[in-house]
């Protein structure tokens, strides 16, 4: 019987029969391994679940990691089979599902272990999109010709028939299968084999350009596949202990370009002094491998302190074959005409060598004293040739209204630049214990990045930190911690990158502000403040604060000025009785960032009046309760929990100047508010457990789910829009849902 | 030759660290030396003799040590209480009195700073992931192994960590509570439906990277994962080679894809260049729609196509 595939984008069928297929094989690896274990006394549990699911779930939301099963499903498979020298274990969590995890570990205690795992995380990312494109294979997405000349004719036909695009999901299945061998030959000896296979399957939105003013959203065909591989050995003796490792691992995408038809065009238009494309090509994530050799030391240098030192060397490439500049076979012929060069080598050779070396020295002159001195470096050493490319094509398109900013010109080139950077740190800190538990520890630390190709040449951080333990009280205990750290910065050059792949003074436009700081690089001064505390007032209570603060200030005049977490945390647990427990915890965050702009259209529109400032912020409430209870000890109990979270955002800005310029210049200039965004997420949860014999528990548990979102990027993201009657989203969002699920469980251990 | 100064002055202040903890050792050995220690020592009694008063220990030989131990480590069940609480002859014959001092002549790991706990522990489990132990981040903020872990009263599933409590995150968030409530906003990883722990990303027991990362950086911990994002590419994002966090918050955001801040202001913190991205806009200019500065330059972690320069390709 020949078995068929479903073609297209609905790649339901073909994930079944995969799954069948690995199901098969796995059983066939367990049976085999088992066979002779279960020969006597395996233990074997069965956890059998129905449930039924009520309410609006058709939000992506709702399942975005999980399978929610609707009917009767296995939730959990054990076998164990454990002697006095062997053992077999096997844990399977919702077996067949499209979350599954199933584990199984054998060997001899002590001396072998063999691990097989294979395991699914689903990503349902959108159920609303809706597109008219075709997948052909190989990520060729393609429209009716018939469509494309009603929309070239007019734009505004889009809005008899965008609107009814066919609906496809957007998910992205990810499906992992491991190996993996251990063994001891002695108490200090350990070697390990690692074999990871992962698949990544689906598609994912993604947005594609035609130039200014037409964007088309496209479902991005998600093929890709990572094999890992990784051995280690190591020793562990008193006084020296060493460890080797090497890994690989091999990135593949199986589909290397996108290439769509516009909706607008039909065809290509003949190069004169602009090309409207019929389509657009952009590369997808090009393959790679990464090679990685580490060794690692531990030694007793004196009676009372270690080294532990550290080395790895990480060796990454990729080679993909370059894409030509452009799909628009009219500036290609143009180029042709004008006997210009095609691209300067067909690949990119890109080689990276990441070196990772770091000692670490421990001293403990006494029980109550102890002294860390390390010292590390991290070197990232970008061999990829920069390439010049001396005739670059920018777009698919050229405009005819445009300035040789946004179109083909001949005249303009771009060079690629290989980023590296290198890290440099030292650091030391002093720890000293007064009496149990009240201790102190006081650091420091100086961190260097050495950077290419970027603003700053480099940045120097000194870090001072102070922390205690402290018990004020038999029943109290408190960490609080303060860390200082500045930034100082070595020769930025706001447009030192620009001029080599964003020319300065390019047509009409200009380069980066030079008063803007990109805040990894800007000066820094940090304030770090945390204080966690423990209380144990009774033998049946306990009870935690954290409170914590992140400061920085920038030494900048643009860009980022400062930003500030804020943060505090309370929970509480209560046990009245062996069979009440109580526990409630709430938390409060904010995240806040403060910035600096300015509107600038041309040089001479660079005007310090039309600055604008920002203001983001998130605040976080986040709320859990729950309480269980042993109605009949070791027979029948409860317990209910409710969670909530609600985050809160506001993007603000303002123009602190009246603005300059013309009517239009003015417009454009205007800072506004942007609305507020909200998510507010609810779960209620209770259960209610009886052991009716021994070997048999029933379980029945209710949960309520409600998620609601307020985004104005989102809620009005809609396929075809009037607004922008040249763009074609895919409509794609996680809208709220509500759900009542109702479950009822059996387990059963044999 | 700047450089070379430093790291001459750097090596030799290890060097004048290292000789003067020698020197001070000598000096602290000999001191230890001169305190009286205890006239009476202790002898092992064995499990057996343990068991009488301890009868609920009995279970221990269902724990991963019991099992392990004779083949990895040569270490009997009979020999397993006193390998953690030392020899306990003068204990035993204490008889559960209280009242005579040789009751307390027993290693009760409850009444042990962290870092004596951690040193018994460590007999057995120096290697592994706990190779980087000392000097680590918990270590030095004495954490104590107990701390998350329970020896006979382990309340995680499979017998393998255990636990103190019923999995990796609840153990983590113990102290960690704001990274619970951080898990709960609507963008995040799937920890919360248990597809991922805490321990997918980080080593608790020390490491090599910054904030315990199993990897030597940030980035070679996300890549790890998410490995499209590699390259190298042709055209590079500068912040996203050198650090993912520039941009997102990878323990949870109300934002999409775990991104600090809404597009388009994450962007335009580093971005002032003419034209859009210096415009603050509002919701009805398409620079903003759906997912803002990343619909046109969607190839925001790199572009390996020869006219990806603005990340568009």
């Amino acid at each position: 019987m020949v078995r068929t595939i479903p073609q297209g984008f609905d790649s339901k069928g073909k994930e079944e029969f995969m799954d069948l297929k690995k199901m098969k094989m796995l059983a066939w690896i367990v049976f085999l391994l088992a066979s002779k274990s279960l020969a006597s006394e395996p233990i074997l549990s069965v956890d059998f679940w129905g449930q039924a699911v009520r309410g609006n779930t058709a939000s992506s939301k709702f399942d975005e990691y999980i399978d929610v099963p609707h009917g009767f499903y296995l939730e959990r498979l054990g076998l164990d089979k454990s002697g006095a020298t062997c053992y077999f274990q096997l844990d399977g969590f919702k077996p067949g599902l499209k979350d599954q995890r199933i584990s199984i570990e054998t060997g001899m205690w002590g001396l072998h272990k063999l691990s097989l795992s294979y395991d699914q995380i689903p990503h349902n990312l959108s159920n609303t999109a809706q597109t008219f494109l075709r997948n052909d294979g190989n990520g060729t997405f393609t429209l009716p010709d018939n469509m494309q000349s009603s929309l070239q004719t007019s734009t505004n036909n889009a809005a008899g028939f965008l609107p009814w695009s066919p609906v496809v999901a957007l998910r992205v299945d990810r499906k992992k299968a491991g190996v993996s061998y251990t063994y001891n030959p002695t108490g200090q000896w350990r070697t390990n084999l690692d074999y990871e296979a992962e698949k990544k399957e689906g598609n994912k939105a993604i947005g594609v350009t035609y130039g200014h003013g037409q964007i088309q959203e496209v479902p991005e065909p998600v093929d890709y596949q990572t094999h890992h591989l990784k051995f280690e050995t190591e020793y562990v003796g008193k006084d020296l202990g060493w460890s080797a490792g090497y890994q690989f691992s091999s990135f593949e995408n199986g589909i290397k370009a996108l290439t769509l038809d516009n909706p607008f065009q039909l065809a290509d238009v003949v190069y004169v002094s602009s090309g409207i494309p019929g389509s657009a090509r952009l590369t997808l994530p090009p393959s790679n491998q990464t090679h990685q050799l580490s060794a690692a030391l531990n030694a007793k240098t004196t009676a009372r302190s270690r080294l532990n030192a550290s080395l790895s060397l990480n060796f990454q490439s990729q080679n993909d074959p370059f894409l030509p500049f452009t799909s628009n076979q009219s500036i290609l012929d143009r180029m042709s005409q004008l006997g210009l060069p095609g691209l300067p080598q067909q690949s990119l050779d890109g080689k990276v060598y990441t070196l990772n070396g770091v000692l670490r020295w421990n001293w403990k002159p006494k029980d109550r004293i102890s002294v860390n001195v390390h010292a590390n470096r991290y070197s990232v050493d970008n061999r990829t040739p920069s390439i010049l490319f001396d005739q670059y094509v920018q777009y698919d398109t050229n405009f005819s209204s445009s300035t040789p900013t946004t179109g083909f010109n001949p005249t303009r080139s771009r060079r690629s630049l290989p980023l590296e950077y290198k890290k440099t740190g030292v650091g030391a800190d002093f720890y000293y214990s007064f009496t149990k538990p009240v201790s102190m520890k006081l650091a420091y630390d100086w961190e260097r990045v050495g950077r290419e190709f970027r603003e700053s040449e480099s940045t120097q951080e000194n870090i001072y930190t102070a922390s205690l333990n402290v018990k004020p009280f038999q029943s109290l205990v408190l960490r609080p911690s303060y860390q200082y750290s500045f930034r100082t910065v070595k020769n930025y050059n706001a447009e030192h990158v620009a001029e080599e792949a964003y020319p300065l003074g390019e047509g009409t436009s200009l380069g980066q502000l030079e008063a803007s700081r990109k805040y990894d690089q800007a000066g820094r001064k940090r304030h770090k403040v945390s204080v966690r505390g423990e209380w144990d007032p009774l033998d049946f209570m306990s009870a935690g604060l954290d409170y914590g603060l992140v400061k920085d200030d920038f030494e900048a005049e643009y860009g980022a000025l400062d930003t500030k977490t804020h943060y505090y945390s309370v929970d509480v647990n209560v046990n009245p009785s062996e069979r009440w427990g109580l526990y409630s915890d709430y938390t409060w965050e904010q995240m806040t960032i403060d910035t600096k702009s300015r509107y600038r259209e041309t040089a001479a529109f660079d005007f310090a009046d039309n600055d604008w400032i920002g203001r983001l912020q998130d605040t976080v409430h986040t709320f859990n309760m729950g309480a269980n209870y042993a109605v009949v000890e070791d027979k029948l109990d409860a317990d209910v929990e409710w969670g909530t979270s609600y985050a809160k955002g506001i993007q603000r800005s303002a123009n602190p100047n009246p603005l300059v310029g013309s009517a239009s210049q003015k417009a454009s200039a205007t800072a506004t508010d942007l609305p507020n965004t909200y998510t507010r997420f609810n779960k209620i949860r209770t259960a209610l457990r009886y052991r009716w014999l021994k070997n048999l528990v029933a379980r029945l548990s209710y949960e309520y789910q409600r998620y609601t979102e307020t985004d104005w990027s989102q809620d009005r993201l809609d396929v075809y829009q009037s607004l922008w009657n040249k763009s074609v989203f895919l409509g794609a969002t996680q809208p709220g849902y509500h759900a009542h699920l109702v479950s009822l469980g059996l387990s059963y251990t044999f | 030759m700047r450089k070379n100064t430093r790291w001459m002055g750097s090596v030799l202040v290890l060097l004048s660290v290292f000789l003067l903890s020698r020197t001070l050792e000598k000096r602290i050995s000999a001191q230890e030396s001169k305190e009286p220690s205890s006239s009476k020592a202790a002898e092992f009694v064995g499990a057996e003799t343990c068991l009488q008063c301890h009868a609920n220990r009995e279970s221990f030989k269902d724990n991963i040590h019991a099992k392990a131990w004779p083949r990895a480590k040569g270490i009997e069940f009979s020999k397993s209480c006193e390998t953690c609480h030392g020899p306990g002859s003068l204990h035993a014959s204490a008889a559960g009195d209280k009242n005579n001092p040789d009751f307390f002549a027993i290693r009760n790991p409850k009444k042990l700073s962290s870092k004596e706990i951690a040193k018994t522990c460590l007999e057995c489990h120096k290697g592994g992931t706990r190779f980087h132990w000392e000097g680590s981040k918990h270590e030095s903020q004495d954490v104590s192994c107990l701390s998350c872990h329970s020896m006979h009263e382990a309340k995680s599933p499979g017998g393998k960590l255990l636990l103190a409590k019923a999995s990796v995150m609840e153990t983590c968030f113990q102290c960690h509570n704001t990274k619970k409530a951080q898990f709960q906003r609507s963008s995040h990883m799937p920890l919360r439906e248990g597809k991922m722990s805490c321990t997918d990303c980080h080593n608790p027991h020390g490491s090599v990277g910054p904030t315990l990362l199993k990897q030597a950086s940030v980035n070679e911990n996300c890549l790890s994962c998410h490995a499209e994002k590699k390259g190298p590419f042709l055209w590079e994002h500068a912040p996203v080679r050198e650090n993912c966090l520039n941009c997102h918050q990878p323990h949870g955001s109300q934002h999409d894809r775990l991104l600090k801040a809404k597009r388009p202001r994450l962007c335009q913190q580093c971005h002032i260049e003419a034209r859009h991205p210096v415009t603050a806009s509002n919701p009805d200019n398409l620079h903003l729609a759906g997912r803002s500065c990343t619909e046109c330059h969607s190839q925001i972690h790199g572009s390996n196509h020869p006219s990806g320069v603005r990340l568009q390709r």
